[in-house]
């Protein structure tokens, strides 16, 4: 069975982006939502994937307050998370490394997307 | 004695003393009386006393004409002294009227040149007066310079802020930029290699490809700007690692991309070498300045790094056979978008990688500089990287600095 990714970013282009070289694979099934405010009714709904990608700049509620809601959640904060970020200030990339699983510079390829995913999956499959 | 008839006196003298006159009032011849003759004889007798008295007054006289001559003679001599005294006060008064002469030329001098003196003074205290005018201009002048040079340091201040400002503001623009562009980017990046995986059509394939060349163009700007905004951040801290940089070197080289058919990358770099520097700088820094050497350099360049370590710093340089560099060129290689051939555009050069390199040694405190012949002539790009010792020793200083700060400040 096909590993259920969650896409969360406010840009269509880059939803869509993913899930046009995530889905050409056919490993992975892609749920794109266009912003946090639609990741957590998702959620809500009990619409759980095996892995998050978030991006942080998003206008309302932005990637940082998603993932704090996630983690604060005991029903969702197992879910490994990939912050998308094209910021590159260690503020960002410490926040990425120490309160989510991982995190991927903008702009990146899809070959560098399917690495960090693989690993993050891999590992988390390995602690359960 | 002859006693004429008529009116004769006689004088009458009695014992020797002359008694008075007697006046014979008749003579007549031979009519003598006794008493006559008695009166003549007792004349006559009187006579010789006479003469004797007159002889007596006559050596008087003498006398007195010998002392009247003598004093005459005194006289002469007392008027030729006189004469001599007047001669001698004639040459003093010539002479005093020579000196009054001289005197008063000398006089007349002096009033000249007093009169020149009071002039020259009128002269000079008009100087004077003129002196201490310019002297006020001189410090009025003095004064507004020094309000001037205020305003210039003033106006230096503002302006260097405001360069500064206006820098700084460049560099957050560039950075900005290049962070919205990279959102953008990603789908290009991933959804034109997927068409072209796709496409048959040899000539849709050929656009594609100039697409995805282009798309890579920016990518790589956008990745070198990023890098450049992230070494000038204030947070950035470089990770120092003791390194074998004969090793990094080769490690570098066999993970670059080349044509090794076409050139040629030879480490002299001793094997006993030792720094301490950041590893992902250092890889950063080496594929900049070894991917430059290659772009400009013809088919069949050899490439050479070598390095010199001293107790302090290790000199490396990287020599490269291409199209060198001028002199305006040396100057400004490591300046932001710098490119030393514009017309090259195939070389894809984001115009930063110098600039990336610059700063890379910087955060090693190091120099960097390049040095060429001219056009034609190849290049030579120098760096400096820290020793062993030299970090060492730089510890040891920040150790004892703060040793110092921890101290009790009456020590101090």
């Amino acid at each position: 069975m096909n590993k259920k990714i969650m896409v969360v970013d406010d840009d269509i282009a880059l939803t869509k982006t993913i899930k046009f070289t995530l889905e050409d694979s056919k490993e992975y099934n892609i749920i794109s939502v266009n912003s946090g405010f639609e990741c957590l009714q998702k959620l809500r709904n009990n619409e759980i994937p095996d892995l998050i990608l978030l991006d942080i700049m998003m206008p309302e509620i932005n990637g940082w307050q998603v993932l704090e809601k996630i983690k604060e959640n005991n029903d969702w904060k197992d879910i490994p998370i990939i912050i998308l970020t094209a910021r590159t200030d260690n503020l960002a990339k410490n926040a990425g490394k120490f309160l989510a699983e991982d995190y991927i510079e903008k702009p990146y390829t899809n070959e560098m997307l399917k690495e960090h995913i693989k690993k993050v999956l891999d590992r988390n499959l390995s602690v359960e | 004695m002859c006693l004429e008839n008529g009116n004769k006196k006689n004088t009458l003298i009695e014992d020797g003393k002359y008694s008075g006159l007697t006046q014979v009032i008749s003579f007549l011849k031979n009519i003598y009386l006794n008493k006559d003759k008695n009166m003549n004889e007792s004349l006559i007798n009187q006579i010789p006393d006479i003469i004797e008295k007159i002889e007596k007054q006559i050596e008087e006289m003498n006398n007195i004409n010998t002392s009247l001559s003598f004093a005459n003679a005194n006289s002469a001599e007392l008027v030729a002294e006189e004469e001599n005294r007047n001669k001698q006060l004639a040459i003093a008064n010539a002479n005093a009227a020579e000196l009054m002469a001289e005197i008063e030329l000398k006089n007349d001098k002096i009033q000249m040149l007093n009169d020149s003196l009071s002039k020259a003074n009128a002269e000079a205290s008009e100087l004077i007066v003129e002196i201490e005018l310019k002297k006020e201009e001189l410090e009025k002048a003095h004064e507004e310079l020094n309000i001037l040079n205020k305003h210039l340091e003033e106006k230096v201040q503002e302006r260097t802020a405001e360069i500064q400002h206006l820098l700084f503001e460049k560099d957050e623009f560039i950075n900005e930029l290049s962070h919205d562009l990279r959102t953008p980017l990603t789908p290009l990046i991933n959804l034109v290699p997927m068409l072209k995986k796709k496409e048959q059509d040899p000539k849709q394939l050929e656009l594609l490809e100039i697409i995805i060349n282009n798309v890579d163009r920016i990518h790589r700007v956008v990745k070198k700007t990023v890098k450049i905004a992230t070494i000038n951040a204030p947070s950035f801290q470089i990770n120092k690692e003791k390194t074998n940089l004969a090793n990094k070197i080769n490690n570098i080289i066999s993970n670059l991309e080349y044509d090794n058919q076409k050139y040629q990358i030879i480490n002299n770099v001793a094997n006993n070498i030792q720094t301490l520097a950041d590893g992902e700088l250092l890889t950063e820094l080496f594929i900049n300045l070894v991917d430059n050497a290659i772009k400009y350099s013809p088919d069949g360049g050899i490439i050479k790094i070598n390095a010199i370590p001293n107790n302090k710093k290790i000199q490396v340089s990287i020599i490269d056979p291409g199209i060198g560099l001028s002199k305006k060129e040396l100057s400004c290689v490591f300046d932001d978008f710098y490119k030393a051939d514009w017309s090259r555009h195939d070389l894809c050069s984001s115009g930063l990688g110098l600039t990336i390199c610059k700063k890379i040694i910087e955060k090693h405190d190091g120099k960097i500089w390049a040095e060429s012949q001219g056009h034609g002539k190849g290049s030579t790009f120098y760096f400096t990287l820290p020793t062993i010792s030299d970090e060492e020793n730089l510890i040891k200083s920040k150790k004892i600095d703060q040793i110092i700060n921890n101290m009790n400040p009456k020590i101090r």
